[in-house]
């Protein structure tokens, strides 16, 4: 995203990025032998309500991200304290 | 707007309408950068508004692979492309989508006098190649990009979300330890050279001009919505709309997730990815109404998860930061 978006701002570092971006697109079939999501490398699609409910779901997504926010909150104020 | 025209009514003959649209309207929305949280709060709602409409935020890299394999097709070589079936840019939902978010970045960009071609040493160009290229790795391993992988990801409820997102924090961590020291160097080579100070490479009378360029962009994108419209490919015409829109925010609140992730641990400054988080919050109470309630499906936007989840971020959050979001 940040790449079209600097590009469309007038950055010429991201149109060359862009190009490189294009120009790897090339590479992954030939080299791996299959598309994106097919092969040996990909893991299994979980939608958290399938596992845990859509009640245990919520609860935990919600959670993990309170829990994120709350310890970069941390990170920040520990530093501002030194 | 309604609001508008009746506050300028009350405000009688103080001031004419021109003077009221540039004064209260104008430079509210493009003469000062939005509040990140407006931005936070803003995308998610579109994002839940464009999952009702057809799909998430997302398809950025498949897009970007689509336009390398027809240049590949430019010079005759057929090579199938990572995602899915090739269609041409302009009956592609995904490259309409990603042209229309670079149009409404353009926009957004004249309109507050920002755009501007800014050169590089060939050390950073190769460094913005390379960024580029190990972001189109990085998504391939992951599945899709930041914006699919992660931030609709876990609007969507996948399990990969939240794999990505470690491996993001890592990635960027690296590449943000990478921008620190390459700081310090060009620090220290500035302070022995002043010369190598990058000069204004946009005139003053140029940038006067931005808003009218502006101005124009947005008919382009007016216009190019109407004629999807008018062929019947509704959906098309909606999704310039949609892109537009979105470019306009991530510009005009520089919500930034390349800078979410580097910050976290490098300069500690994590306003920017706590309005991510913030973002997230709404995004997965309102994907979570639409999946419950079988508006769409529940599968959508849910990618294989794994090791290669983690992976893939850990790379793609190290090329986004090196190429310098």
């Amino acid at each position: 995203m940040g790449m079209l978006w600097r590009s469309a701002e007038g950055y010429i570092r991201h149109w060359v990025a862009l190009l490189g971006a294009m120009l790897i697109a090339g590479l992954w079939v030939p080299l791996y032998g299959y598309q994106v999501g097919n092969g040996w490398l990909y893991g299994p699609q979980i939608f958290l309500p399938d596992k845990l409910g859509w009640a245990g779901a919520l609860i935990m997504v919600l959670l993990t991200l309170a829990g994120c926010y709350t310890f970069f909150t941390w990170i920040e104020i520990r530093k501002k304290r030194g | 707007m309604p609001f508008a025209i009746i506050t300028y009514f009350l405000k009688g003959a103080e001031m004419t309408l021109s003077e009221y649209f540039y004064n209260d309207f104008y430079k509210n929305l493009f003469g000062k950068t939005w509040p990140k949280w407006v931005g936070a709060v803003v995308l998610a709602l579109l994002n839940i508004l464009l999952f009702l409409y057809i799909m998430p935020l997302g398809g950025i890299y498949p897009a970007i692979a689509d336009w390398g394999i027809w240049t590949y097709k430019l010079v005759g070589l057929d090579i199938t492309p990572p995602w899915g079936s090739l269609q041409p840019p302009h009956l592609s939902i995904i490259s309409v989508l990603s042209v229309s978010i670079m149009l409404g970045v353009l926009t957004a960009a004249l309109l507050s006098k920002q755009f501007k071609l800014r050169k590089d040493t060939v050390g950073g160009y190769v460094q913005g190649f390379l960024g580029g290229t190990l972001m189109g790795i990085g998504s391939f391993i992951v599945g899709a990009c930041i914006l699919g992988g992660f931030y609709s990801s876990i609007m969507a409820l996948s399990l990969s979300g939240f794999y990505m997102m470690i491996g993001l924090i890592a990635g960027g961590y690296a590449g943000g330890k990478l921008m620190v020291w390459q700081g310090r160097k060009k620090a220290e080579k500035i302070l022995l050279d002043f010369k190598v100070v990058p000069k204004d490479t946009v005139s003053k009378d140029y940038k006067s001009i931005q808003p009218k360029i502006g101005i124009i962009v947005v008919i382009v994108l007016l216009v190019l919505s109407l004629i999807y419209f008018l062929k019947g490919m509704n959906l098309f015409g909606g999704i310039i709309l949609f892109g537009a829109a979105f470019g306009i925010v991530f510009q005009r609140s520089a919500f930034c997730l390349t800078g979410a992730f580097r910050e976290i641990f490098t300069t500690k400054s994590n306003g920017m990815i706590r309005n991510v988080i913030l973002s997230l919050l709404i995004g997965v109470i309102g994907f979570s109404i639409i999946k419950a309630n079988g508006f769409r499906s529940a599968n959508m936007f849910v990618l294989p998860s794994g090791w290669h989840s983690i992976i893939g971020g850990i790379i793609f959050g190290f090329g986004m930061v090196i190429t310098g979001g």
